[in-house]
């Protein structure tokens, strides 16, 4: 079974893969961790200052969504010695990569999050994630680590509670 | 782990049930299968004739019975193949979107699983209306298992 696992390089990616790290999977399972960095559009940055520090910016993106990456390729290993995971950092538009990923690699499911940082808000799908679900070429999970799940809950009673007081 | 499976007739839904058969789960996992019974549209009893509000009453009466069979089915199905684990089944009324979401949420569900017809050109644009709306509002993670390229 092939599984791509889309994360972004906030620190929400690794409570996807605390999540599905917890889950059984088949010892044939490969896993392909992708993280797309979106650049910036240089033509626009006129100012060769701007331009050079956008640029010391992306490229630190980049090595960040790397790090992250390879670190979350520890966890899974750690869990699973038996399957395989492989990393892939790619420059780019994030649905067209990970879609275009899914077919190239010809992937069984993607386990992308759902995207909110913002815990207590009231849960907004993110703009990639529905592109993915709705245009994928297989099985799509939209993943919601535990902890935030608890989180909101905690919320809802804290909220509850004060509307009773 | 908790696993919520919404199905339905459709072969979307029975790959979506397979995939949850074919799959390792853990030992404490316990599965939930629903199926929701959409009212017929009711206009008043001036529009119809007696004749065919026994008809619709009858209709209704036999796919609430199919839903049954389904559910139960599907639980024995999955009885079958992860002994170990609990799986209960029940059919709902009322529109699915909610009842998917509401029962998630009473249930406690961790993952909803939901097939959705996988499609090709200008349909590809457009994620089924359940699968959608439970996705985007789910307080769990949601897979939406696709099935076979429909045009």
């Amino acid at each position: 079974m092939k599984v791509i696992i889309a994360v972004d390089e906030s620190a929400y990616g690794k409570k996807i893969i605390e999540t599905i790290a917890h889950r059984q999977w088949q010892p044939d399972t490969a896993f392909r961790i992708i993280s797309v960095v979106e650049p910036v559009s240089w033509d626009e940055v006129e100012n060769e200052n701007w331009a050079g520090l956008s640029k010391s910016m992306f490229e630190k993106r980049k090595k960040n969504a790397t790090d992250l990456c390879l670190e979350l390729k520890k966890i899974l290993e750690t869990q699973h010695p038996d399957c395989t995971v492989h990393v892939d950092v790619r420059e780019g538009n994030p649905r067209k990569e990970i879609l275009g990923a899914a077919i190239d690699w010809m992937a069984d499911k993607i386990l992308i999050g759902a995207h909110g940082h913002d815990l207590c808000d009231r849960f907004v799908w993110g703009g990639v994630s529905r592109a993915v679900a709705t245009a994928a070429p297989c099985s799509v999970e939209i993943v919601r680590p535990y902890t935030r799940r608890s989180k909101e809950e905690h919320c809802a009673k804290e909220q509850k509670n004060e509307a009773t007081v | 782990m908790r696993v919520l499976i919404a199905v339905e007739e459709s072969p979307c839904s029975r790959q979506a049930l397979e995939s949850v058969l074919k799959r390792h789960w853990p030992e404490e996992s316990q599965f939930r299968v629903i199926s929701v019974m959409e009212p017929m549209p009711y206009y008043g009893p001036e529009i119809y004739s007696p004749y065919v509000i026994d008809s619709i009453v009858q209709a209704e009466g036999e796919a609430l019975e199919r839903k049954r069979k389904l559910v139960k089915d599907d639980v024995e199905m999955l009885r079958s193949h992860h002994v170990s684990n609990s799986v209960s089944g029940d059919v709902l009324s009322g529109d699915v979107r909610k009842c998917i979401l509401d029962e998630s949420k009473e249930w406690g569900a961790d993952l909803i699983i939901l097939g959705s017809h996988a499609r090709k050109g200008f349909s590809k644009l457009f994620l089924g209306s359940v699968a959608e709306g439970v996705a985007g509002n789910a307080n769990c993670s949601v897979e939406i298992v696709k099935g076979k390229v429909t045009h």
